[in-house]
């Protein structure tokens, strides 16, 4: 999973990419950009790493039972851009690959990256077939491999919303 | 040479157009030529007379904006210029306030940081000058992030500034205004009353005063009140700021939400301001219903920004089966766009003017 991640985290203005899983198991990689908020001088506030992927995570399965009132599938990408930068989620089968980049770094830049790798994620998890177990998210992009479980613990994680 | 004659041409024939229909349009294209030719002054002054004969026009005021923004823009890099071959207290204070002015809050805190380097052995006067407008960019990063280790350095770096500058009224209704928005009524008191010792007898101050003694008794001190306001972000008052800028604007938003509406490919537009939802596209049930999840992803992605460190929800974007779902968070406002494809810029940033958000010259679009 490393290698698929390091190019998302090496490119330039790219704070942390990664994926966290559904049963919420982060696999996370700083980027060039290094700490949250290390751009903004000694104001900036760091934030662990696993509360970020959990935090990230959790917005993602927020918005995903929101849209589900209105009878819409879960958002395949979805961008958060805040004054101190710029979080982008999309979905991948039993998980969700996030990527956390500076102010100013378009999210339109990662796009093609982020394809990619999600690419490369479903892929290793298809060829790896029945060897994991485990819940799966309800994403739109689950392969086939992964429908056959996909119901089974889509609201694990707690809001506290 | 020739070029400036093409460019005098095109102005002649942009006023002459005015002078037969004077349409927004056409008003537009007069602004545009200005632009052109790098006279923003001019281009500023079109756009608001534009505004006084069709108030409220999105379109126009959205122009506006972005000339200002050009203008500002122009005149830091005079400042920058200015800097760096003679650096002074009123320079470094011009420049720091229009990188605040323009939202620039990083570029401020290094810049007012630079200053402040600089004044080390300056006069007590002049180094508390420059930990005043450290004052204003702490206070304007608190605002933007609601996070309480910011609001104890600023509390902090106001009594210091307090403490140089006794007799100035500046940093002491910096304390008011950041007292009042979190709910620090206490603190807010003692504030006014410093403020009646400099203005004795002022009505204003002496009516705020009236208002602040009652809330003052069930006031939570101030460690207490900025601790509400991380965990739920949410300030007592509204920030005027961004109120007056769209009642400055005075953009009518229906009408907005209508023109938005009318290409193709729109499912929907709305806007969101407290429990009222304006809502252009879908009708009865299915609107109320759409609104209800726009304004809970709104409020659930701006908790989630700033849990993430990352502070102000500017924007949002969703992309599925459904379509293009497009979020700008203003203050306490929200707009949204849901389309069947990509948003476009031109009606993001209608959107941006909608809720007050000055666009982002770096925003992502999608043409």
């Amino acid at each position: 999973m490393i290698e698929i991640l390091q190019p998302l985290s090496d490119i330039p203005g790219v704070r942390y990419a990664g994926i966290v899983t559904s049963d919420g198991v982060p696999i996370l990689l700083p980027g060039a950009g290094g700490t949250l908020g290390g751009e903004d001088g000694q104001l900036g506030l760091s934030l662990d790493i696993n509360m970020l992927a959990a935090f990230a995570y959790q917005w993602y399965e927020d918005l995903g039972q929101l849209t589900e009132e209105l009878t819409w599938d879960r958002s395949n990408r979805v961008v958060l851009k805040a004054a101190r930068g710029t979080l982008v989620a999309r979905a991948v089968s039993r998980g969700v690959l996030i990527a956390l980049v500076e102010p100013g770094v378009g999210a339109e830049s990662l796009r093609l990256p982020m394809e990619g790798a999600a690419a490369r994620i479903d892929r290793n998890l298809r060829s790896m077939g029945g060897q994991i177990e485990g819940p799966l998210p309800s994403a739109p992009v689950a392969q086939p491999v992964a429908t056959a479980e996909s119901d089974t613990d889509s609201t694990s994680e707690d809001s506290d919303q | 040479m020739i070029r400036r004659l093409f460019a005098a041409y095109r102005l002649r024939g942009a006023r002459k157009l005015i002078d037969r229909e004077p349409s927004p349009s056409n008003y537009l294209a007069l602004a545009s030529q200005y632009v052109k030719i790098d006279r923003l002054e001019d281009a500023d002054r079109v756009c608001k007379e534009s505004l006084v004969a069709f108030p409220g026009n999105a379109e126009l005021a959205g122009f506006l904006t972005r000339v200002r923004r050009q203008l500002r823009e122009s005149r830091l890099s005079e400042l920058r210029d200015e800097l760096s071959d003679s650096p002074r207290p009123a320079v470094w204070s011009e420049y720091c306030g229009l990188l605040l002015e323009s939202g620039q809050i990083s570029r401020a805190e290094d810049a007012v940081r630079g200053w402040l380097g600089r004044v080390e052995k300056a006069p007590p006067e002049t180094v508390a000058e420059a930990r005043l407008m450290l004052s204003r960019v702490l206070a304007e990063r608190f605002l933007a992030d609601r996070g309480r280790e910011v609001g104890v350095t600023l509390f902090d770096e106001l009594a210091a500034v307090e403490a140089a500058l006794p007799r100035d009224a500046r940093p002491i209704k910096l304390r008011l205004r950041i007292a009042s928005l979190i709910g620090a009524w206490s603190e807010a008191l003692a504030a006014v009353q410093r403020l009646l010792d400099l203005y004795p007898g002022q009505t204003a101050l002496e009516a705020r005063f009236r208002e602040l003694t009652e809330k003052a008794e069930k006031s939570p001190g101030l460690q207490e009140a900025l601790r509400v306001v991380e965990r739920t972000g949410e300030l007592h008052e509204d920030l005027s700021e961004s109120i007056e800028r769209r009642g400055a604007s005075g953009i009518d938003v229906r009408r907005v939400l209508r023109e938005i509406t009318e290409d193709e490919g729109i499912r929907a537009a709305f806007y969101l301001r407290g429990a009222t939802a304006l809502i252009q596209g879908p009708k009865g049930a299915t609107a109320e219903r759409t609104a209800r999840v726009v304004r809970s992803a709104l409020h659930t992605s701006r908790t989630s920004a700033r849990k993430l460190g990352l502070g102000r929800l500017q924007e949002m974007r969703l992309e599925g089966s459904f379509g293009h779902l497009a979020l700008v968070a203003g203050e306490r406002d929200g707009a949204a766009l849901w389309t069947e494809e990509p948003v476009a810029a031109k009606r993001l940033a209608m959107l941006m003017d909608l809720v007050g958000t000055e666009a982002d010259t770096q925003s992502e679009v999608v043409a």
